[in-house]
């Protein structure tokens, strides 16, 4: 029980990084009604990019930066000449080619990158800070501190900026957003982009603390999409509930259970949300039963 | 046709109907005419596989031709679900390595008979799916392609833990083959004959259900769902029985891997093989008849013909998968069907 | 007793009152026509009749039967049938199927008989009735040709068919001769007449006066979602009100 803190803030950590992933996949959500099954391919990447970049010598802040560039340049040109180019794009085909270019993107990095475990230096070292009668890892003010500022730079931009509400106009109705002059490729294409972004982000920061390699990808995917269903897919706030929620649920099963069934958590919380909440802790029931 | 009934007394056919008064006109374009010609394009086919032990040179060739067919199994199966129910399955190897386990265990555990180990393969997987299914298909949506990427997760890792039924990571050893009356089917010769009447059975079974009501119906709900209901086919219920069936098919798959193979494993059964599957049933034509039979080829050639580039092998396969979405929706299966018709100079399209 | 009954029924969508407590009953073998602006409720009220959207207040009966709570897919097998405006075809099957699977609600075989093949003189039955209703509409010829080979014309066409196969006590048509051709449209208006002295009620949504006026027994105008006016063609034409709502008010002056 004395490690309850401990494992509080371990669950926070994770969480948090859960919450990133989770608001990639309720962008893309909102505006395609598609799972994106590249949304973990893209954290991934952005670790290992960074890594790649931090081991040519480049220093950290500019390998980090650089990594986050190569990614959302990824996700705008799968955007541009993947899912534009659907004849039909329904949310089976769209997620279909997303599944398409997961792999594509995990073989890819795992032939030009290698198949051992990359690492990145703490961004502020890595002598553990004392606090509240706790060792910490600084990294893990680091990472909390990048998720909060993250969330309300997306709140700000969706609520209050002209091309969020856009965004935002087009995702529910984007026939009548056109007609008011709004370009709804170009809001899907921003969308992609923003995912990318904020994805690869999350395994930037994440890296120092649990190192990455080309296979971390999938599992992180689905523990983030969990961490969006159980918010409510599609709901900001929910992403953020969400992702703590079930950063310490995992933290406190590994501590107080056995660390095998860590990983049963995410599945456990998808299928009990899909079962009594399918519209998640946050979100608006829009969820039709049928 | 007589003044339409009252509500819940729907009239039925009688058999006096059915002889002369409803003899059909449709001819050649009438589901059941386009089921038995599949049928007997089965066959030919299937002669024509026939003849694989005879050209296959070795032990190891031959049991690829028994592989095909397994992954036939695997693949058609989901192919009913993906293709033809609109539902993207990322559990069928899940559910294939829960049948290989179920059969296995139950006869290297507690000496079942791999007969009736099949059996409760098929009841062990239909099973499972439903529990996945209920929560996941109920809602609009692709839900169930997250749900079913979870659940082969944690079968991966029953798989690897519950080391006393499961043999952990080491694998399940000794698996008895099958026995039909005292004969053992323990040579790749022997089983090659068992796994072509499976693959034989299921095609026949799925070129009847989709010519007959169940079959209209889940097309339907892939088409356009809100039609289908307002027509009076329940969605979730068709895709919940596609969804239990093609569970079923891995399932016997699976069962018949492990009493072949005599060996199981879980990386075998991992969520990447999953995704394969996937990307098979999309490479040979989604929604086809004959996707399924294409799709096994590449799935069990591209492999053997990759040894030396075995790492490239996913980023072939992903690579394939988006050409075919974004040029060939209809796979392989699509281009052999242009092909024919121009052959055959048919100006109509056919529904395949 | 009233074919349909609709009681205070109310759909509302966020903010916006898609729907607002309308009453209105159809009564048994008539035909209803709808009419009213775009953006009146037209629509929003067949969704709610036929079950894809859950009014918040209210109730609709079919028969006496309360279907409120019923998903579309019972209704259906009530005896309701619909045609859908923006066309809602099954594009991946051939006609022949796509009226084939009208006739769902009569027949009874499930996975079973469809997987071993058991059920066959049902699907001879289905055959016959969909090719009957194909012929009924012109379609027999393309009995084979994908659906989605179909032009707008013929596919209109073909999707009353589909309705028509489940022989429906309670037929709902949205908009069944919009962007129709001119030949069509008379034809179209014609096996609606025959469809109806067969027994079956109908309830029409058009655009096109000239149809609503000729076939419809009774009118319902609707305009904000709420009943403007209700009554026999010749009393919502005369109706200053109606008028005003569709040429403006200066119109009544006129």
């Amino acid at each position: 029980m004395d490690q309850l803190p401990n494992m509080l803030l371990s669950g926070v950590s994770t969480g948090s990084i859960y919450a990133l992933v989770a608001l990639g996949f309720n962008v893309i959500f909102k505006s395609t009604g598609a799972i994106n099954f590249a949304q973990g391919e893209w954290v991934m990447m952005g670790g290992m990019v960074a890594a790649a970049a931090y081991a040519a010598r480049l220093p950290l802040g500019l390998a980090v930066l650089g990594a986050l560039l190569v990614v959302v340049i990824i996700g705008l040109l799968s955007e541009r000449f993947l899912v534009r180019r659907l004849g039909k794009p329904t949310p089976l085909t769209v997620t279909l080619v997303l599944i398409a270019i997961a792999i594509c993107s995990k073989s890819a990095v795992m032939l030009v990158l290698g198949k051992n475990p990359a690492s990145l230096p703490g961004f502020s070292g890595s002598e553990p800070v004392l606090w509240l009668g706790m060792n910490i890892a600084p990294q893990t003010f680091w990472i909390v501190g990048i998720t909060l500022a993250v969330m309300l730079l997306m709140h700000w931009f969706f609520e209050h900026t002209v091309l969020g509400q856009a965004m935002r106009a087009v995702a529910a109705q984007p026939e009548a957003a056109a007609l008011c002059g709004i370009e709804p490729r170009l809001a899907m294409a921003l969308s992609f982009g923003l995912a990318a972004g904020v994805g690869a982000l999350a395994g930037a920061i994440i890296t120092p603390l649990t190192l990455t390699s080309f296979d971390q990808g999938t599992v992180l995917g689905f523990k983030g999409f969990s961490a969006a269903m159980l918010g409510g897919l599609g709901s900001l706030p929910g992403a953020l509930v969400g992702g703590l929620l079930l950063g310490t649920l995992e933290a406190l099963a590994g501590g107080l259970i056995s660390s095998h069934f860590k990983d049963a958590v995410a599945f456990v919380a998808l299928l009990l949300t899909l079962f009594l909440r399918p519209s998640g802790l946050l979100g608006r029931g829009e969820v039709e039963r049928v | 046709m007589s003044a339409p009934p009252n509500p819940g007394e729907r009239r039925l056919p009688s058999l006096g109907d059915a002889q002369g008064r409803f003899a059909s006109p449709c001819g050649a374009f009438s589901p059941a005419a386009q089921s038995r010609q599949r049928i007997r394009h089965v066959g030919l086919v299937w002669l024509v596989l026939a003849a694989w032990p005879f050209v296959a040179g070795n032990d190891y060739v031959l049991s690829l031709g028994i592989f095909f067919f397994i992954n036939l199994l695997l693949i058609a199966g989901l192919n009913l679900v993906m293709g033809y129910g609109g539902q993207i399955s990322l559990c069928q190897a899940g559910f294939f390595g829960l049948g290989a386990y179920v059969s296995g265990s139950l006869a290297v555990k507690y000496g079942v008979s791999p007969l009736l180990g099949i059996v409760a393969a098929l009841a062990g997987t239909a099973l499972a799916a439903l529990v996945i299914g209920l929560p996941a298909l109920r809602l609009r949506g692709n839900y169930l392609a997250m749900a079913t990427l979870g659940f082969n997760a944690i079968l991966s890792v029953l798989f690897n833990e519950l080391i006393p039924l499961t043999g952990g990571p080491n694998g399940l050893a000794g698996i008895p083959p099958i026995t039909v009356a005292g004969y053992a089917l323990d040579t790749a010769g022997r089983f090659f004959w068992l796994a072509w009447l499976a693959g034989a059975v299921l095609m026949v079974l799925l070129a009847m259900l989709l010519a007959s009501r169940a079959g209209r119906a889940l097309r339907a709900v892939s088409g356009s769902e809100v039609a289908a209901a307002s027509m009076g086919v329940s969605p979730f219920r068709s895709k919940l029985a596609a969804f239990m069936f093609s569970a079923a098919c891995a399932g016997l798959a699976g069962a018949l891997y492990a009493h072949f193979n005599q060996y199981a494993s879980p990386e075998t059964f991992n969520f990447s093989a999953s995704v394969l599957l996937v990307v098979m049933v999309a490479l040979g034509g989604w929604g086809h008849y004959w996707g399924p039979l294409f799709g096994a080829a590449v799935f069990t050639a591209v492999p053997e013909l990759l040894r030396q580039f075995q790492d490239a092998e996913f980023l072939v396969f992903g690579v394939s998968m988006l050409v075919v979405l974004l040029f060939l929706p209809a796979g392989i299966a699509g281009i052999a069907q242009r092909l024919r018709e121009r052959g055959a100079g048919r100006a109509a399209r056919r529904a395949v | 007793m009233a074919t349909l009954e609709l009681v205070d029924v109310s759909v509302t969508f966020g903010g916006l009152r898609a729907v607002d407590a309308l009453s209105f009953s159809v009564a048994d073998g008539s035909i209803k026509g709808i009419i009213g602006p775009n953006g009146a409720g037209k629509t929003t009220l067949f969704n709610a009749i036929s079950g894809i959207v859950r009014p918040q207040a209210g109730r609709v009966s079919l028969a006496g039967r309360d279907m409120t709570s019923m998903p579309p897919h019972a209704r259906a097998a009530l005896g309701l049938s619909r045609t859908f405006q923006n066309l809602q075809l099954f594009s991946q099957m051939s006609v022949l199927e796509n009226a084939m699977l009208g006739v769902h609600t009569r027949l009874r075989s499930g996975w079973p008989s469809g997987l071993f093949g058991l059920a066959r003189h049902e699907e001879q039955f289905a055959e016959a009735v969909a090719y009957q209703k194909l012929q009924m509409l012109g379609l027999e010829g393309r009995a084979g040709e994908l659906a989605s080979d179909l032009g707008f014309a013929d596919a209109k066409l073909l999707e009353i068919a589909r309705a028509l196969a489940s022989e429906p006590r309670l037929l709902l048509l949205d908009e069944p001769i919009a962007g129709v051709p001119l030949s069509d449209q008379d034809r179209i208006a014609r096996i609606i007449r025959d469809v109806n002295a067969a027994g079956v009620t109908i309830v029409l949504v058009e655009h096109n006066m000239r149809m609503v006026m000729n076939l419809c027994h009774d009118i319902l105008v609707m305009n904000h979602g709420a009943c403007l006016a209700e009554g026999t063609p010749s009393s919502v034409a005369r109706n200053n009100e109606v008028v005003a709502a569709y040429l403006g008010s200066e119109a009544t002056h006129a």
